[in-house]
């Protein structure tokens, strides 16, 4: 009797652990046939051959995506209009991201990595090459996002969505500055001495005075980053702190009047506390985008094209910038956009500031052991 | 007789046995989760940083020359003066407090220990976001001194070196408090009767019988708010605006803003070894026991 017990234990524990293995696989196997079906129209209009390969891929498709990133009744339309089963799972940070598609045997088709991440991935070879003939939507990218420095030619990435590191100024305490709309209010600014932030984190700080100083947001050349190392050093003791996301609360609340941020969460702040504005410098700041790209080991890579394709189709874009509040490198897209998203400085900066601003890269070398010094000097 | 003996060894391989099965569950958390990491730490720390965050294997020591360069001299006395303020401003506080609890307390002593251990349930960040908001220029604070009538306009607290040691202090005030408390309860009271008996006034009674009597509790309570002072860093980022490195933050910025994780692993290990040292001197100055007594 008293033997039998840790048997029976063994036995339920067993059990358990096969039913949760047959249940975690379970999902992948259901799909009916009506749903596989799709709507006859838009599947007609697929370029050729197209169809037949996403239906030998079992009309299935698992992508990775950040959260809040997606207007979701958009992932229930392709699955309605193509007959595909979507597996939509989220993630926080590119490093998550990459760190389980290296890791391999993740089974996700898409990925949405910012443009620094997918070069190291272009690098690392996690993603495979598009085929440009089952993705006609392409025709429609912004020239920013054509044949970018990060991915040339548009071999691996069809950009998602985009947005901009200027920075964010109290309208009220600014008002009549001249020098509102170019980096010169942070770095020559001595009167707002204690109510302003730079971004803690050294690539943004850095090439913003970079930028001030008429150069390359990503330049490697040693004297220019030494001017932008003496541009830092005079900013220093006017500024409050280095901080990134918690500065939100400090501009809500007015004791901040102008701070180094990112475009959304400028957006935030303006929401919470009208005083404020966004600002793309006119001497051109950071561009940032988020691309869909087809990891090497995807199981779909025909339906991952298919996906692609749908997320450019000019009506879906003006659906999820109306939803997730960031720009649309869709010029289509801007005609279905309503104007005060288009007039918004923080997702829409002028022209001028897009065409002086830059994609930053992954720095090596000479650019990031320069960098890393001027930060440490900065910091010491 | 025979036995006997033989019972005996039979005896002594069974709870040797026992023994082993005992501990070993805490041999395999130490291995696991503590001396294998170290190891990794200490490897890594002689290896180069690659491109895109990349580790070469090229063996060499120059992470621990790098660290001889001056630059991050300021660093480290930064971190051991904050270190050497937060433990003292906590002893100060901590000693009447721990004081007043173990003698007059009385009845209530449960539950204003209790009261003073709670907060340290929640994650530290969200206690030192919620000290941001305390400290601003709109915040709690000046908003009660303005009231009051101290002040006419905000102090500016947030992002100063003040905020750190408030923060710090705030944090590891209870590693500080128990410890004193512990020794201060078991001190004799009838040592303290002899002492007045003997004519002592109040103040020669602390300074002669009292605080030599718990030197052990403020021994350990000065390296338990010592060690984590030392190597924090959402303190200094947070409440000091990180407009100045410790040596918490150095390690931060080599692991996650410049991916280079073999100096970060030396800057840590020395970290460590100073830690240790620091320690090791303790237990010299403590004597038998302190060990025992830090936990």
């Amino acid at each position: 009797m008293n033997g039998r017990r840790p048997k029976l234990i063994i036995c339920v524990t067993l059990l358990l652990t096969v039913l949760v293995m047959v249940a975690s696989c379970a999902p992948a196997e259901e799909a009916t046939p009506e749903e596989v079906l799709g709507d006859e129209e838009a599947i007609r209009a697929l370029p050729a051959g197209l169809i037949e390969k996403v239906r030998e891929e079992g009309s299935k498709l698992n992508v990775y995506n950040w959260s809040f990133y997606i207007d979701e009744g958009r992932v229930e339309k392709f699955e309605e209009l193509y007959g595909i089963d979507v597996t939509y799972d989220l993630y926080e940070s590119n490093e998550e991201m990459k760190a389980k598609i290296q890791a391999g045997g993740s089974g996700y088709d898409l990925v949405y990595p910012t443009q620094s991440t997918l070069y190291e991935m272009i690098q690392l070879d996690l993603l495979q090459p598009l085929n440009h003939d089952w993705i006609p939507n392409m025709q429609y990218l912004l020239p920013t996002f054509v044949d970018p420095s990060y991915d040339p030619g548009n071999e691996y990435s069809v950009a998602y969505m985009w947005g901009t590191t200027g920075y964010a100024y109290n309208t009220v305490r600014t008002e009549g500055d001249p020098r509102v709309g170019s980096w010169a209010l942070m770095f020559e600014g001595e009167e707002y001495s204690g109510y302003m932030t730079m971004l803690d984190d050294y690539a943004a700080a850095i090439n913003a005075a970079l930028k001030y100083l008429g150069y390359s947001w990503n330049s490697a050349d040693p004297d220019e980053l030494a001017e932008a190392r003496d541009v830092l050093l005079r900013q220093k003791p006017w500024i409050r702190a280095y901080i990134s996301g918690p500065v939100r609360e400090q501009m809500i609340a007015g004791e901040v009047w102008i701070g180094n941020l990112w475009s959304g969460d400028s957006i935030y702040v303006s929401d919470e506390n009208p005083d404020y504005s966004y600002c793309l410098p006119i001497e051109g700041g950071e561009v940032w985008v988020d691309s869909m790209a087809i990891t090497k080991e995807a199981p779909h890579p025909a339906t991952a094209h298919l996906w692609i394709n749908y997320m450019q189709e000019p009506e879906v874009q003006a659906a999820i910038v109306e939803y997730v509040y960031y720009a649309s490198p869709n010029k289509a897209a801007q005609e279905f956009i309503p104007a005060e998203i288009l007039e918004n400085p923080a997702i829409y900066p002028s022209e001028e500031a897009i065409a002086n601003s830059e994609f930053t890269l992954p720095y090596t070398g000479e650019a990031l052991e320069i960098r890393e010094r001027i930060w440490e000097e900065l910091k010491q | 007789m025979k036995d006997i003996r033989r019972r005996i060894s039979a005896f002594g391989r069974r709870s040797g046995g026992q023994a082993a099965i005992m501990l070993s569950p805490a041999v395999l958390i130490l291995l696991v989760f503590f001396l294998l990491p170290l190891g990794f730490i200490l490897f890594y720390s002689f290896l180069t940083r690659g491109d895109y965050g990349a580790i070469l294997y090229d063996l060499s020591l120059k992470n621990y020359r790098q660290l001889l360069d001056p630059i991050y001299f300021p660093t480290f006395i930064r971190s051991f003066g904050i270190m050497l303020v937060t433990t003292g401003v906590s002893l100060i506080f901590a000693y009447p407090l721990a004081y007043w609890l173990a003698f007059y307390a009385g009845r209530m002593r449960g539950l204003l220990l209790f009261l003073i251990v709670v907060p340290s349930w929640t994650s530290e960040l969200v206690r030192i976001y919620a000290w941001m908001f305390l400290l601003r220029d709109g915040g709690l604070v000046n908003a009660q001194l303005m009231n009051l009538g101290l002040i006419d306009e905000a102090i500016r607290m947030l992002f100063t070196p003040s905020a750190v040691i408030i923060g710090m202090v705030y944090s590891y005030f209870s590693f500080m408090l128990l410890p004193l408390y512990a020794s201060l309860d078991r001190l004799d009271r009838s040592v303290l009767e002899a002492a007045a008996d003997l004519g002592a006034n109040p103040l020669r009674r602390l300074i002669k019988v009292t605080l030599p009597l718990t030197k052990g509790g403020i021994l350990s309570g000065t390296v338990l708010v010592a060690v984590p002072a030392v190597g924090d860093y959402i303190v200094p980022d947070l409440l000091g605006g990180a407009r100045v490195n410790m040596i918490g933050n150095l390690i931060e910025d080599k692991f996650l803003g410049f991916f280079d994780w073999p100096f970060g692993s030396a800057i840590s290990l020395v970290l460590a070894a100073m830690v240790v040292a620091s320690v090791l001197i303790y237990i010299r100055i403590a004597g038998k026991g302190a060990i025992e007594r830090l936990i």
